[in-house]
């Protein structure tokens, strides 16, 4: 094994990763116990504003998931389903995709010019457009790509067993669909969750979020202790969200 | 209890516009009564699917219209016709159980738990799926056979009056296609469901139909039962796809075909070929060619033994030299174990067991 030359390709990639993620992480997570040990987990989860913080960031998440969602799934739908050349539907894809391509500050300020002809700059609302505009793709391709791979002929055969059309797409499409609205829904969820670029630019006063705290008490307060416990904090929650999703919510044989 | 309904199919056409314009069916008519077993048969890309699609309502046709008894069903979509279907490649629903499967119509229809719950366990008995094994197994946990009975149950579960199967046993074993082939025979006589049964099998469609219908490049070439069908094929596409053929091309003068010498006068086939002058096809079966026969009655055969392949009660021997291309015989072992290979021999063919089409 060891002289195995596909071993060697494929450990460098691995300790690549893990020297530039899981070594951090523990060096954040002893970091945080500098300054009175695991005390400093119970005062962050007991500081009132953090707690706030943490529950408005994970509010505003939650909104910009759900909207993600209801804009992602019937445009996944209609992709799949209602668009039967395979050309059309690819420069679909490539719309929807082109954007990722292209560095997001750039694309933010551009956002941000656009919001301030309405008069959303510095709002709530201003700021979850820009969310929701930033994470579609990463709502819509997973599901995209789970509906694609749905066999047309599972609705035909609903169809011949008396259900109608929507009724096939509740029985039929939409758990089929799970795996990849599961994994659409966690993505947002944390990548909105920590998301500090957007807040800070289109939300103003109202852009004070979980991300931004930890960047602020790193670059700011230079508390580290604190900052190293709530990031180790988030980080943990979106570790066990992914292993909950891989272990129960992603398996459908 | 009797529920099968007639299907009439009235001169039904459908073009695919997105291939080419590729003409799937030709103006076709069918009348299938209630409670038969009829096979569509043909080669793929014949629009045998075509036709079962537009039946179950899945397809729209250009033109013509579709009856259920009666009733008109043309423009009702597949979940307003009271048809189940079997699925060439099942499409049972992978996210769910055996019982979810075939209790998946009975939902949709509302009906009560207990009663849904008391039907599903008499499909499955039906099809022979004992409940308290399968019930609650997934899918991808049953055998191919399996799947196929979980299959035919989810579609028998809503008593269906009409049941399509699109070749549902293509990609079973034979030993297994035989066995659910004989299935379908019981299911049909204790459930009196109209069966259409769709394949390009031509030994399934004859063991299992009361009748069928020979379909080629969207038009209906015959319908009648396997035997007259067999027996009586009305062109050369149906003489020889069901069964073996000896198709061999004529040059006919004066209403006379010589083949060797032999002079056929084809006015006793048909009197309408009385002074025909051109091609014709004589066909004949196989085991129609006799190695012994009266000469002064029957067509004789002269040719060349160029093979001989040994089949158990039966002997194959392909000959050459009689007519434009080889022809074969099937006689019993017994009687041509003195046949040689390069052996030049007589055969004989009664007049009857010939027939001819005109091109």
């Amino acid at each position: 094994m060891r002289k195995n030359p596909v071993f060697l390709i494929a450990i460098l990639p691995l300790l690549y990763v893990l020297t530039t993620f899981y070594v951090p992480i523990i060096l954040m997570a002893l970091e945080s116990l500098k300054a009175g040990g695991i005390q400093v987990y119970t005062s962050v989860l007991t500081n009132k504003d953090f707690t706030s913080i943490i529950l408005y960031s994970a509010a505003i998440a939650f909104i910009t998931t759900l909207i993600t969602l209801v804009l992602a799934f019937p445009a996944a739908y209609y992709l799949s389903f209602g668009v039967e050349n395979p050309q059309t539907k690819n420069k679909f894809l490539v719309a929807f995709t082109v954007p990722m391509l292209i560095n997001f500050l750039l694309r933010a300020y551009a956002l941000m010019n656009i919001l301030s002809l309405v008069n959303l700059t510095n709002t709530i609302q201003g700021m979850i457009i820009g969310m929701v505009y930033e994470f579609l793709p990463f709502m819509l391709l997973p599901i995209y790509s789970t509906l694609e791979r749905i066999e047309r002929r599972f609705l035909e055969a609903a169809e011949t067993l008396g259900a109608k059309p929507w009724q096939a797409v509740l029985r039929i499409t939409l758990p089929l669909a799970t795996p990849g609205i599961a994994s659409g829904v966690i993505l947002v969820f944390l990548m909105a969750f920590t998301e500090f670029v957007v807040p800070g630019l289109l939300g103003g006063v109202y852009g004070y979020t979980v991300g931004y705290l930890i960047w602020d008490l790193f670059l700011k307060y230079r508390n580290w202790p604190v900052g190293s416990a709530l990031a180790f904090i988030v980080t943990l929650t979106s570790i066990f969200a992914v292993y909950f999703y891989t272990r129960y919510g992603g398996g459908n044989d | 209890m009797v529920r099968g309904v007639s299907v009439r199919v009235e001169d039904v056409s459908k073009t695919y516009k997105d291939r080419g314009t590729t003409t799937a069916l030709k103006s076709v008519k069918l009348d299938i009564r209630a409670g038969e077993l009829f096979s569509i048969l043909g080669p793929s890309g014949c629009g045998k699917t075509t036709l079962l699609r537009i039946i179950a309502g899945l397809l729209k046709p250009d033109a013509g219209r579709v009856f259920f008894d009666e009733l008109d069903v043309t423009d009702k979509p597949a979940y307003e016709r009271p048809i189940g279907m079997v699925f060439q490649d099942l499409a049972l629903f992978p996210h769910l159980t055996v019982y979810k499967n075939v209790s998946f119509g009975l939902e949709i229809a509302g009906w009560p738990k207990d009663k849904a719950e008391r039907r599903v366990k008499e499909v499955l008995e039906l099809v022979r799926l004992p409940f308290d094994v399968f019930a609650h197994r997934r899918i991808s946990q049953l055998s191919g056979g399996q799947q196929q009975r979980v299959a035919l149950a989810r579609a028998l579960a809503r008593d269906p009056s009409v049941l399509l199967l699109d070749e549902p046993f293509s990609h079973l074993d034979y030993k297994i296609r035989i066995e659910l082939i004989r299935e379908l025979k019981r299911l049909q006589r204790e459930t009196g469901v109209t069966m259409i049964y769709v394949t390009h099998d031509q030994n399934e469609a004859m063991m299992l139909s009361d009748r069928l219908a020979v379909m080629y490049e969207g038009v209906l070439q015959q319908v009648g039962s396997p035997l007259e069908v067999y027996t009586r094929p009305a062109n050369e596409f149906v003489a020889s796809f069901l069964g073996e053929a000896n198709i061999i091309s004529v040059e006919a003068r004066g209403g006379v075909a010589e083949v060797k010498g032999v002079k056929i006068d084809l006015s006793l086939f048909s009197p309408e070929l009385s002074g025909y002058d051109g091609r014709v096809l004589l066909f004949f079966r196989p085991e129609d060619v006799k190695l012994s026969g009266d000469p002064s009655r029957m067509i004789q055969l002269e040719a060349v033994v160029i093979e001989k392949t040994f089949l158990g009660p039966l002997t194959k021997i392909v000959l050459d030299g009689w007519g434009d291309v080889k022809f074969e015989a099937l006689a019993p072992t017994r009687e041509s174990w003195g046949i040689e290979v390069g052996e030049r021999v007589r055969m004989y063919l009664e007049p009857s067991s010939v027939k001819i089409f005109t091109r």
